[in-house]
């Protein structure tokens, strides 16, 4: 099965658990609004909003609608031709306007979107790269994506860190002729600014740097005339090129691109795909922008932005003063509290509502999913009185929130890298309000120091990591040369206050690639990265995660009919957490869980994790079939034609064996074989096993490695060797074959991957088990022997989205025709 | 919301009319020259100055008062009598 590209659906998980929380996807009930009130289908009374980017107010200014009126009065609602063609006489005075606004030269587009998608393919070409700042916006990233598509190099770098934006330039410069910085004058979610002095600088010193800066919420709050934060600190860099919206503080809709260069104005409104073939911004939002343009340019917006910033400043004094975990001071009038997890985020703004103010959810995409927080605007339109009881409101629904949820607010400076006010520190402790668990946590490091009976009787059955198989891995995993073989172990069993198993797991600290769940297509980019950058660390992280990198299976036992299973999972939770911070990892992975489950899915995105696709996993059962014909027989009409004459027809052909008193030679030639098969598929990218895995395995008890060999009239090499080989694990139920290796010079001739698949499957008849756990990969090949599909799914979550974006970002239309 | 001193100093002039207007408490008013009125606001936990030209009716300060030997001026004023409401 195809793998979707996960962030996707990670979205829209997100997104729609907020709309089933009420907390997104509103809708006003009012049929007119003069102010910052309004009513929502889901608040039970009239509520103040906090969630506008109008932060001048001036969208309910006559003289602005007036221009709208009057536009429309003498041009009708629209006119519908594109720029290219003729242009309403409007433009002319309104981009006359903005060049003195901005004292650059300016080119109106209909959105800053639509602005993006026709400046940035007019402007860059693949003697160019681009690199983006990890928080750009999203529009943004939507246009570089098209010249992305033509071969322009694109990457992205962590927030805001010149350092490393300095370092890619002295790189990239031996190879492009520009290097296009692309940022956010101000940040839409946390509301800091780019660092502009510091770019400036950089653009001093190197002659290739270009700044390409998207200051949609900077705009009129700052700088003379109201042209935004960057050129507010800063006149337009004769290699800068800024793109505004006139949909927030401007108050009318559509964008500017603004341009240091007439000819490079006139480029781009000639050129730009946008401005040729969108349609243009309509006649009311030009009247009104003619009308807001001259408000900007007389001595009335001055007072307005004093007023803007006074509520700014009060709004910063009162979270302080009521002791909110502020992600960062503002001095924008965007401003973000941290509230960790997506449910105690919906939580305080579903409260918020019934209590009167509207505020917005800080949720994934725009933040990492354990960064959730309460994200809101102040206007010059919100009164001192307003803020400081919107302010105390918001104080006194964090605390209980995270009060009712038992989640202490360290936690909450913790998932932010905040440090936490000692007042609150002390608060904490004297108040005591953990509370204790009826519940008993068993954690060892090792399987050794856990009951083999009751282990097996938990998760013995459910593939390879019964007690024995976990010993083996823990053997083979442990004191390698590379960092990637060592696995740091966690069991955890937890019982409720009678004993019984609720919860059993174990727990693997390692590196993954951060692409093993991409599409090929897409392993396959980074793959060619790690090589030539001579990385073989690039986009890895460490994870902990449930089972292992070698295990599959259900490595999740929960007695769900205990009272206490959330309790447990939230321990498990927990412990996660707490190794993740011991061990410096990045993410937590919860993998395997059956898809479908909806109670599981809501309590998991409750705490934080986001869910992510698997390829979906294989097993056979039902082997009491006695021969090859009744074997087949259990098969549908197609599978058992390819059956007949894909092995039925080549089984003489081969000689089976099972490993006994091997050699090193030998050992060395099982791993060359599973090296052949592991080059050749990027389904599920990881790293190498190690051979110490191999050497374990040939004098380990409960595995068997299935050797074929084609017979000397097949064969015609000196020493016959296997062709194909099978490591499989068994145990008291199951047969798991985990590894598979094949000689890839016989497989056309003699199908040695099909005979393998079949051979595992009669072994485990042969052994009488119940299940073969036929695994991931080759799904269409698995069901022709009758194997059933089981989907699966995995919950993930991670400090921050940096590397999801990175290999997300990796060329889409090559994934698409993969 | 209690504001300090100098937290209050950080607003500008529109601002702490605001403030003072909604959270100060009046105590005493002076003249001065038929043409100014210094009003006297107690603000939490320190007292603040209005000066308005009450002929154009504009305020043209509202600062901290410097220091409590000030407060005596008004105190004195008065117990003096002198053009007090």
């Amino acid at each position: 099965m195809k793998k979707t590209t996960p962030s996707v659906d990670i979205v829209f998980e997100v997104l729609n658990y907020g709309a089933k929380n009420d907390v997104m996807h509103l809708n006003t009930l009012n049929t007119k609004l003069n102010g910052n009130k309004l009513y929502l289908d889901k608040a039970s009374k009239e509520v103040i909003n906090f969630g506008s980017c109008s932060y001048l107010g001036l969208e309910f200014d006559e003289r602005l609608r007036q221009g709208a009126i009057n536009a429309i009065n003498n041009y009708g609602t629209q006119f519908s031709s594109s720029r290219a063609y003729v242009s309403i006489s409007y433009y002319e005075e309104l981009e006359a306007l903005f060049n003195q606004i901005f004292d650059a030269y300016s080119v109106v587009t209909p959105t800053s979107t639509l602005g993006h998608i026709g400046t940035i393919p007019v402007l860059i070409d693949d003697k160019d790269a681009i690199i983006l700042d990890h928080q750009v916006h999203n529009s943004v990233h939507t246009a570089v994506n098209l010249v992305k598509a033509k071969g322009v190099y694109t990457e992205l770098i962590r927030h805001n860190r010149i350092d490393i934006l300095e370092d890619r330039i002295k790189e990239l410069r031996q190879k492009y002729n520009k290097i296009w910085y692309m940022a956010d004058g101000v940040y839409s979610m946390y509301g800091d600014v780019t660092p502009i002095n510091e770019v400036y600088e950089l653009m001093n010193k190197y002659p290739e740097l270009y700044y390409y800066v998207d200051d949609a919420h900077g705009m009129s709050c700052f700088g003379k005339h109201g042209r935004g934060y960057a050129l507010g600190q800063k006149p337009i860099h004769e290699r800068m090129v800024l793109i505004t919206s006139l949909a927030k503080a401007f108050a009318t809709g559509g964008g500017v691109a603004v341009f240091p260069t007439k000819e490079m104005a006139h480029r781009v409104r000639t050129c730009g795909s946008s401005l040729v073939t969108s349609g243009p911004m309509q006649p009311s939002g030009l009247g009104a922008a003619v009308a807001s343009a001259k408000i900007h340019l007389s001595n009335e917006l001055g007072k307005m932005q004093d007023q803007l910033n006074e509520n700014i400043k009060y709004t910063n004094l009162a979270i302080k003063k009521y002791g909110l975990p502020l992600v960062s001071e503002s001095k924008t009038p965007i401003f973000f509290i941290g509230a960790s997890l997506p449910k105690i985020g919906y939580s305080i703004i579903s409260r918020m509502l019934n209590d009167g103010y509207y505020v917005n959810a800080g949720i994934f995409p725009g933040v990492p999913i354990k960064n959730t927080g309460i994200r809101f605007t102040i206007t010059k339109l919100h009164t001192f009185s307003e803020i400081e009881k919107m302010v105390a409101a918001l104080a006194y629904h964090h605390a209980e929130v995270l009060k009712e949820e038992n989640f202490p607010i360290s936690k909450v400076y913790q998932a932010f890298k905040m440090k936490e006010p000692v007042e609150q520190k002390l608060e904490a402790i004297i108040s005591g309000n953990e509370k204790i668990s009826d519940l008993s946590v068993q954690n060892e490091s090792s399987i050794i120091n856990i009951d083999k009976n009751e282990w097996n009787s938990l998760l013995g059955n459910r593939g390879s990591f019964d007690w024995d198989g976990l010993k083996l891995l823990e053997e083979s995993f442990s004191n390698n040369e590379k960092a990637e073989n060592n696995w740091i172990f966690d069991y955890l069993i937890i019982k409720d206050n009678i004993g019984r198993p609720v919860l059993a797991t174990f727990l693997t600290t390692s590196v993954w690639k951060d692409d093993m769940l991409s599409p090929e297509a897409v392993s396959e980019q980074v793959e060619a990265k790690r090589k030539l950058t001579n990385d073989p660390y690039y986009l890895t992280s460490k994870l902990v995660s449930i089972g292992s990198l070698l295990t599959e299976g259900d490595h999740l036992y929960v007695d769900r009919a205990s009272t206490y299973w959330k309790e447990a999972l939230r321990i498990l939770l927990d412990k996660m957490a707490s190794l993740q911070e011991k061990h410096k990892a990045t993410g937590t992975l919860l993998r395997d869980l059956k898809q479908g489950d909806d109670e599981m899915d809501a309590f998991l995105m409750d705490n934080g994790l986001f869910k992510i696709g698997m390829p979906v996993t294989h097993l056979i059962d039902g082997l009491d079939w006695t021969t090859k014909e009744e074997f087949v027989s259990t098969l549908s009409t197609r599978s058992r034609r390819h059956i007949r004459r894909d092995v039925m027809d080549y089984i003489d052909k081969y000689d089976i064996a099972i490993a006994k008193n091997v050699t090193s030679d030998e050992i060395e030639n099982w791993y060359e074989l599973y090296m052949n098969v592991k080059s050749k598929s990027l389904l599920l990218n990881t790293f190498n096993l190690p051979f110490k895995l191999f050497r374990n395995m040939a004098d380990a008890p409960n595995w068997e490695i299935l050797l074929l060999s084609l017979k000397p009239e097949y064969d015609t090499r000196e020493v016959r060797k296997p062709v194909a080989m099978v490591c499989c694990n068994v145990t008291e139920d199951c047969y798991n074959p985990m590894i598979v290796g094949i000689d890839y010079n016989y497989q056309d001739e003699f199908k040695c991957y099909k005979q393998a698949v079949y051979q595992v499957i009669e072994r485990a008849r042969i052994l009488n088990k119940k299940v073969v756990n036929l695994g991931f990969s080759a799904s269409v090949e698995k069901q022709k022997y009758g194997a059933k599909v089981i989907e699966v799914v995995a919950y993930m979550q991670s400090q921050d989205n940096f590397s999801l974006e990175v290999v997300s970002s990796v060329n889409v239309l090559e994934t698409i025709t993969a | 919301m209690r504001l300090s001193k100098e937290e209050y100093c950080m607003f500008n002039l529109a601002s702490r009319i605001k403030i003072v207007e909604s959270d100060g408490i009046f105590l005493v008013k002076r003249v001065l020259n038929n043409t100014y009125e210094i009003k006297l606001f107690r603000l939490y936990d320190f007292y603040v100055e209005l000066y308005c030209n009450y002929r154009v009716n504009k305020i043209l300060k509202a600062d901290p008062l410097k220091g409590k030997q000030w407060l005596s001026k008004f105190y004195m004023d008065l117990i003096n009598g002198f053009n007090f409401c």
